[in-house]
């Protein structure tokens, strides 16, 4: 930048500049009625422009290309063309007046302070959220108390469908502020399931026939093989854990809802096909002040 | 079954049963296998009922485009060349051709399916997953079930690698129908760890009729020649 010493600036100068600020030219623009109603009108036409685009590119193509990326290309295309028309009809406004300057500056700061910093951070959120994708549309995820399947990824929101059908609006800083659990991310996920059978029961066929219904299952990865393994012997009952690998891609919740529903009832049906059985919780509850009775040794318990 | 029917059909065997009725009022198709029946009313007018083998990836849902084979461990020596037969699960596609238009049916399966991950959780891909023993000609298969791929393993290492499991892309698979339903592929082994698998898009064996592939019928661009990648091992 070159200094200017205002003591060396001339009084032709000086009065060229006020001259140049007071007149009526300069301070209202050049631009004409006309060219503002062009503006408004390509941009008009921009947007009914985009909504036909969307409309043909939804029509062909949304059996084709996932959901978020057609989304993204149409809000592309749609930007475009807004571009489009701001790009032909905005040239003649800058020779636009000090003053038109002036007040589109202070209604820009204005806009800006009036959406405040909440909104400038969900905005940069999202950006965020694009860049590192920690999900995807049609991911299900838990943000929170929040868990569902992400339908869309705006600005400022993320919308989730809950499994109860609720969308819920989540403002994308307290995304990304906030652990998230993304059930597809891998291609892979484990279920675990708990399978308790009486100490009488013979452990090893219990074990035996779990395998033989997760190997006929269709949804049941064949690598990683299924574990199926005696975990703990409890208090009243053996209790035996199914590890098993299945497609993230299918089973659509976080409960595992799909693998249940399709494995447990085959499992206890062969379960109890074989008289292996769940068995009731029991206690020994001692009674050390009732005498023994005759031919018992110590004190007397009842099994409850 | 397998082939291109102008006028009614009707098959039927112990597991499949597949009829269509074009006088009918309305014409429909009706299938059953497995405990499963599919019926649809087809347009008035002409077309033909295509029905052929089709890529093997489809069934119950089509969650993954990689059909993987796994056979007992073949031994290769250091740039070696050697042919196999395996088997590969045989899936059906019913289509409709009609108004300029290839239309999926149906697509029906005598073989349960089974799926695997090939690679790890975070990084691999969900396969259909078939078990194939290793034969040193075309074995007799039933055709509706399983098919015979014909496999040629090239081990181009410096050393001597074991090869238990072939993985293909869908999108690039090419299968023909005759007495049985075949497919024609090449493995070439860089390493214990990498390969890359091809479907040739010809078979040795005359008299073979070429299938209408899935991708062709759905209009789904295929990459041609180059294969798949297998980046997570042959063993």
């Amino acid at each position: 930048m070159i200094p200017v010493n205002m003591s060396e600036l001339s009084r032709s100068d000086a009065q060229g500049l006020l001259s140049l600020l007071q007149s009526e030219k300069n301070l209202v623009g050049t631009t004409s009625p006309v060219e503002l109603v062009a503006f408004a009108v390509a941009l008009i036409i921009a947007y009914i422009a985009g909504i036909f685009a969307a409309y043909y590119l939804k029509r062909h193509f949304s059996h084709r290309i996932k959901k978020d990326h057609l989304d993204f290309w149409i809000r592309a295309v749609r930007v475009f063309f807004v571009i489009a028309a701001i790009a032909i009809t905005v040239p003649p406004f800058f020779d636009a007046g000090i003053i038109m300057v002036f007040w589109i500056s202070v209604a820009s700061i204005a806009v800006i302070a009036f959406a405040g910093q909440k909104v400038i951070a969900n905005a940069v959120a999202c950006l965020a959220i694009m860049y590192e994708r920690p999900f995807t549309s049609g991911d299900f995820i838990m943000i929170g108390d929040a868990s569902g399947t992400v339908v869309s990824i705006t600005l400022f929101a993320t919308m989730v469908r809950t499994v109860r059908g609720v969308i819920v609006h989540i403002p994308n800083d307290q995304i990304y502020t906030t652990a998230i659990c993304n059930y597809h991310s891998n291609v892979a996920r484990r279920y675990e399931y708990d399978m308790n059978i009486r100490y009488q029961d013979d452990r090893e066929r219990a074990v035996s026939i779990i395998k033989g219904i997760l190997e006929g299952f269709t949804f049941v990865l064949k690598n990683p093989a299924p574990e199926v393994f005696v975990s703990d012997i409890a208090t009243s009952s053996v209790t035996i854990r199914i590890r098993v690998w299945f497609p993230s891609v299918w089973a659509n919740t976080q409960d595992d809802i799909s693998l249940q529903t399709s494995i447990l009832p085959k499992v206890k049906t062969a379960l109890e096909s074989a008289d292996i059985q769940v068995p009731f919780p029991q206690r020994e509850v001692w009674f050390g002040n009732v005498p023994p009775p005759a031919g018992a040794e110590g004190s007397v318990h009842k099994k409850v | 079954m397998f082939g291109r029917y102008g006028a009614d059909l009707s098959y039927s065997d112990n597991t499949i049963a597949i009829s269509v009725e074009r006088a009918g009022t309305p014409p429909r198709y009706v299938r059953a296998c497995r405990d499963e029946r599919v019926e649809k009313i087809l347009p008035p007018g002409e077309g033909s009922i295509i029905i052929n083998p089709v890529e093997p990836v489809n069934l119950p849902l089509p969650i993954t485009r990689l059909l993987e084979v796994a056979f007992p461990a073949t031994v290769l020596l250091p740039q070696s060349e050697r042919q196999v037969f395996l088997t590969f699960p045989v899936e059906i596609g019913v289509f409709l051709e009609a108004g300029g238009d290839l239309h999926v049916l149906d697509i029906f399966s005598r073989t349960p399916a089974k799926y695997s991950l090939y690679g790890s959780p975070g990084a691999g891909q969900i396969t259909r997953w078939h078990r194939s023993e290793v034969f040193g000609k075309a074995p007799a298969v039933d055709r509706f079930s399983e098919g015979v791929l014909d496999l040629t393993l090239k081990n181009t290492s410096a050393e001597t690698i074991e090869v238990s499991r072939a993985v293909f892309d869908s999108n690039s698979m090419h299968l023909f129908y005759g007495e049985y339903v075949a497919m024609a592929a090449f493995m070439e082994i860089y390493s214990p760890m990498i390969a890359r698998t091809s479907v040739d898009e010809r078979i040795a064996v005359s008299g073979m009729t070429p299938c209408i592939e899935l991708y062709l019928a759905r209009r789904i661009p295929a990459v041609h020649g180059r294969g798949h990648l297998m980046e997570f091992g042959v063993a």
